[in-house]
């Protein structure tokens, strides 16, 4: 009896250490650069690293908008990311609905998916060596334009499986009502099925901006001014380029994630199926 | 009637796919077109750069590189995703969404800005390890001894896709039948029976899932490394993806970088055919 209280005690100390660890170890990186991008040049070479900044400055983050186009970067970023929301979501979402609705046959319908999956399973790097050639030919490189093109790469197939999923779940009666009272295919498919869905279009949109705010390679090669530039290449010249500017680069590190922990935080609910991509239905 | 479902199926179907065909197909294959050049398009060479590659020393060491980092990564995110995600369904766990939200934060980091924020924790003076120095222990160089550079960069990487295996173990064994585990549990069945006699064959299809896409993913990583270590220090991390990119974009050999990428794409598809085959035998 006691024994049993005892392993009972000891157990959930053994659970509570590990979640407890495991949360550290996910924050601490996050923490340790937000205390990093406060503190001045005299208390970061303090030894030891004091653990909560004793003077803290915003000066590295307006340097960042001053003297290395923040603001530039982060709307070219938003600029991109929106473009790509949105073409990819209307694609995925017509031909999700394709996939979803108008394939009779199981094996088609498998066989497709299987199709958009697999677009989203090539490599960026084997991608961004044909799209320099490709985009040079056409003057696209360090254009808005031309990034958001390269980024339908991993948006469309983002796009469809999810709104596959969506549609799926989505009674087929409510539709053939409306087909009933006379309303075509495609009447219903625009008037009823699209603004009854449109939460879940609306998540689709944010994480296909998130997965292009997040991009890296495809910008680092395709765009070369801040003109064009995205945000991850501007944490990224940071590092390059100023290696002694430790609480800069941290800034950068930080700024940059802060809209996408904010977007984290508005569709958590919905983070199953934004990351489980190619994997379930959510 | 009959009419009306071909258009629609041009328009819901053939339009988007051929789309998503231009946008990735097309450069894929182009792609393979490069490798056949040397320099950028300057002249036919035929099959003349894979020739040089498989004798290429760098290469093969990059292969060596790129497998370690694969292996280590998959093994730690899968067998910590499963850890995380079987403490968290015990009995009794208070705050389960609170802490399945803390998991889940790294995942909608920009990798780029996880390499710099791991970068700046891996810091010999400011980063947390120095307090090792106080408890007289020599803290590890991270990211200047190139074996512990290469488990250094394997650390991020498992920090940022963790998350991912923990996600899906987690929904996968939640969606077990209540009654199943309960009846497990008045049988009087330890925590580890339970895992290994009823959680794991209901995930089995789910464990093969992670491996599968991670290795995919982790196969490719290059945003983490060149944040962190850009490849160095010497070649100790330099991955497949970071020695294409520098063939590529620094020595500007567009041609031998596609061969390499090639090469590496057929052994991604190699490695993905195979676990797919084993995820849809059972």
């Amino acid at each position: 009896m006691n024994m049993h209280v005892i392993k009972n005690y000891l157990l959930k100390t053994i659970i509570y250490a590990i979640l407890i660890f495991y949360s550290i170890f996910t924050l601490l990186p996050l923490y340790w650069s937000v205390i990093t991008s406060l503190k001045t040049p005299v208390e970061l070479s303090k030894i030891p690293p004091t653990l909560i900044p004793i003077n803290p400055t915003g000066y590295f983050y307006i340097d960042l908008f001053r003297m290395r186009h923040f603001g530039e970067l982060i709307r070219n970023s938003i600029i991109v990311g929106s473009g790509n929301a949105v073409f990819s979501t209307i694609i995925g979402t017509f031909l999700g609905y394709g996939i979803s609705r108008l394939l009779t046959s199981r094996k088609t319908k498998d066989l497709m998916t299987i199709l958009v999956v697999m677009c989203r399973m090539f490599p960026p790097l084997i991608m961004v060596i044909p799209y320099y050639i490709i985009l040079s030919k056409l003057g696209l490189i360090n254009t808005w334009f031309g990034l958001i093109i390269v980024y339908l790469t991993f948006g469309i197939p983002f796009a469809t499986w999810t709104m596959k999923g969506f549609f799926d779940e989505f009674p087929p009666e409510v539709e053939e009502a409306a087909l009933i009272d006379g309303c075509s295919k495609f009447g219903a498919f625009l008037r009823i099925t699209l603004p009854l869905l449109l939460p879940s279009i609306l998540v689709v949109l944010i994480f296909t901006f998130l997965y292009s705010w997040n991009e890296f390679l495809y910008a680092l090669i395709l765009t070369t001014t801040y003109d064009a530039q995205t945000v991850t290449i501007g944490v990224f010249a940071t590092v390059s380029k100023w290696e002694i500017a430790w609480s800069k680069i941290a800034a950068a590190g930080v700024l940059s994630a802060i809209p996408v922990i904010i977007f984290f935080m508005i569709i958590r609910k919905y983070i199953v199926r934004g990351m489980t991509f190619g994997v379930m239905k959510g | 009637m009959a009419k009306e479902s071909s258009y629609l199926k041009i328009f819901f179907i053939f339009l988007p796919l051929s789309i998503l065909f231009i946008v990735s197909v097309f450069p894929l294959g182009y792609s393979l077109y490069i490798s056949l050049f040397r320099g950028v398009m300057e002249k036919f060479i035929g099959l003349e750069n894979y020739y040089y590659l498989v004798q290429d020393p760098r290469f093969i060491d990059a292969i060596r590189v790129t497998l370690t980092f694969t292996a280590i990564t998959v093994s730690s995110q899968t067998i910590i995703g499963l850890l995380l995600a079987f403490v968290l369904i015990q009995p009794g766990v208070r705050g389960r969404s609170f802490w399945q939200t803390l998991f889940l934060l790294p995942l909608v980091i920009p990798p780029i800005v996880a390499g710099v924020m791991f970068k700046i924790l891996y810091h010999p003076a400011f980063g947390p390890s120095s307090y090792l120095n106080f408890i007289g222990i020599k803290p590890p160089l991270w990211l200047e001894d190139p074996t512990m550079a290469l488990i250094s960069v394997c650390i991020i990487n498992i920090w940022m896709w963790t998350p991912f295996a923990f996600l899906i173990f987690y929904s996968g064994i939640r969606a077990i039948p209540q009654e199943i585990l309960e009846a497990a549990i008045v049988d009087g069945a330890s925590g580890f029976r339970m895992l290994t006699d009823i959680i794991l064959p209901h995930i089995k299809a789910l464990i093969l899932v992670v491996v599968l896409f991670r290795t995919l993913d982790n196969f490719t990583a290059f945003d983490e490394i060149m944040g962190s270590t850009a490849g160095g220090p010497g070649f100790s991390t330099t991955t497949f993806a970071i020695y294409a990119y520098k063939l590529a974009f620094k020595s500007w050999d567009l041609g031998y970088a596609a061969a390499a990428s090639t090469i590496m794409f057929l052994i991604s598809v190699t490695i993905g055919v195979t676990l797919v085959k084993m995820v849809y035998r059972r």
